[in-house]
Order: structure tokens, then C-alpha cells, then sequence
């Protein structure tokens, strides 16, 4: 394997825009809690390739390249894993007080 | 125009594959097979951050998601009953629209990259996992204290909803009344 990337940095920017619209396909038309937190998975891995990408390719001038994109998608990571603890509690509470997770019936917004 | 090389080859496989199961993701009828498929497609976005030069990144990919996530997600299925697959609003209105949108979308991104300028050829392979720690502990310090603030909050918050539950276990045969009349009398235990 040589240095240098050989994929068009093209490539893994349309890889992501269609995972991004896959997730937000998803997140729009399904009802179940569950199914729209992976629908956000999704889109969070999305946009954590196009991170890894613009760190991989590098700056577009001749400043000196970092992997700093590396370290907001590891930032990104952390954040997504939170967001998925959390918004399962959530879910597990809203479970017990209304019975279900569909998102269409948990209308009303009571304590 | 490129030749086919071993790099391109494995990116178009591995990107096929992650697309692939990214829509089982969505149209699986079954919840724990989606979540199957969800684990699949996690160690596919790891693989191209390895196709990528993101070794410690695929790492933890693997190591959170693949490993945390997806657990957490199995409880929380057999935690709350399954729902029937249903599609929300009317079907027609929604086969035509999102696919339009979404190949818009994709010709926007192929055409301002198409017209924008091309990266640098310095993009590099090998970054030392040292390179990423200096960076993290030293430029990025503070939005590293950060993260851990936020995890701190995440785990506070978490406990603090599911304790209500462990101290109600009653609560797991009521009907919604009785919840009520339960946060009535200890003056709203889950505000």
C-alpha cells in the first residue's frame, strides 16, 4: 500500500451524503422510538466520515497537515455514544409512564 | 482516468456493503435483526476509516459502538415491548419525494466538489497514534474537559431517570392514572 490515498476524495463525500439521506429517510418515516435513534447512528457515522475524509486528504493550501479531524470525530463519537445512553433512558421512561415507544402517540406533554 | 487499484476495489466494495445494510437498517421488519444489521454496518464505517488511515478511529468504533451502543440498544428492546412496522403518513406522498430530495442532495455535494478546489496531494497515511494524543491533551485540551463534562451530565441524567423507575417498580403494572396519582402524591417525582 503506497503513502498516499488513492481514492477520489469525491467518492467518500457521496458515500456520506447518501448515508445521510438514508438516516434522515428513516428518521422521518419510521415511528418507532428505537428505529429513529439508529436512524440518527446513522447520520452521526455520516458525518464522522466526512471528518475522517477531510482529515485524511489534508488542507487545501500548503499549510502543514494535521489529524485534528480525527480528533473531532473522536469528539463526535464520544457525544453520539451519550446521545444513545440517554435517549434510551428516555425512552425506558416514557415506556413505563405511556406503554409504548411509538412516537406518534406520545403527544402530550405532561409530567 | 484511474485504474482500478486494490484501494478503489475495497472502497467500492466496503462502501456497497455499507449502504446496503444501512437500508436493512430501516426496511427490517424484525427490531433485533435491524439492530444485527446496525452492528454490521458500524464495523463497515470502521473498515473504511481503516481504507481511510483512521486506525485508532476504527478502533474505537468497533470498541464503542459495535461493543456499547449496540448493548445498550438490545436492552432497551427487550426492555420495551416491539411495535408493529408501520410507515407514518401516507405511502404514496412519501416513495417519490425523499428519493427526489435525496438525489438532489447528491448531485449539490458532486457538483461543488466537482467545481471546488482539488486537496492537497500531502494527504498521508500513516499518522502515528502519538500525533492524536499530543492533540488531544495538549491544542484540544479543553474541549477534551469538555467531553468528560458532558459524559459526567449523561451519566448523572441517566441515573437520575432510571432511579425513579428502581424506587416505583409498582409503576411497572399501572395504568397511566395511577402513575399520576403516584407523582401526585410524591409532588411530581419525575419533573
Amino acid at each position: 500500500m503506497s503513502e498516499f490515498v488513492n481514492i477520489p476524495i469525491l467518492w467518500v463525500l457521496m458515500l456520506s451524503v447518501v448515508l445521510l439521506a438514508i438516516g434522515a429517510y428513516g428518521l422521518m418515516t419510521r415511528k418507532n422510538g428505537i428505529r429513529m435513534l439508529m436512524c440518527i447512528e446513522i447520520i452521526l457515522n455520516a458525518a464522522n466520515l466526512n471528518f475522517i475524509a477531510f482529515s485524511t486528504y489534508g488542507p487545501l493550501s500548503g499549510a502543514v497537515p494535521t489529524s485534528l479531524g480525527q480528533v473531532f470525530a473522536f469528539f463526535s463519537i464520544v457525544v453520539a455514544a451519550a446521545e444513545a445512553s440517554l435517549g434510551l433512558a428516555l425512552l425506558l421512561v416514557v415506556y413505563r409512564h405511556y406503554k409504548t415507544i411509538s412516537i406518534d402517540k406520545i403527544d402530550h406533554l405532561r409530567g | 482516468m484511474q485504474a482500478l487499484s486494490l484501494e478503489l476495489f475495497l472502497f467500492l466494495g466496503i462502501s456497497t456493503l455499507t449502504v446496503f445494510f444501512a437500508g436493512l437498517i430501516i426496511w427490517e421488519k424484525n427490531q433485533v435483526r435491524a439492530i444485527i444489521f446496525l452492528t454490521f454496518f458500524l464495523i463497515t464505517i470502521a473498515g473504511m476509516y481503516l481504507l481511510l488511515g483512521a486506525q485508532y478511529l476504527a478502533i474505537v468504533q468497533i470498541m464503542v459502538y459495535a461493543g456499547g451502543v449496540v448493548v445498550l440498544f438490545i436492552f432497551a428492546i427487550h426492555l420495551t415491548r416491539s411495535e408493529e412496522f408501520r410507515v407514518r403518513g401516507s405511502i404514496n406522498q412519501l416513495r417519490s419525494l425523499p428519493i427526489f430530495a435525496g438525489l438532489l442532495l447528491v448531485l449539490v455535494v458532486a457538483l461543488s466538489a466537482l467545481i471546488g478546489t482539488e486537496p492537497s496531494p500531502n494527504a498521508t497515511l500513516d499518522v502515528p497514534v502519538s500525533e492524536l494524543g499530543y492533540l488531544l491533551f495538549g491544542q484540544q485540551l479543553v474541549s477534551f474537559f469538555f467531553m468528560g463534562l458532558i459524559l459526567f451530565a449523561t451519566i448523572f441524567a441517566t441515573i437520575y431517570l432510571v432511579s425513579w423507575l428502581i424506587e416505583h417498580p409498582v409503576a411497572y403494572e399501572m395504568g397511566e392514572e395511577e402513575i399520576e396519582e403516584l407523582l401526585n402524591e410524591n409532588n411530581g417525582g419525575l419533573e
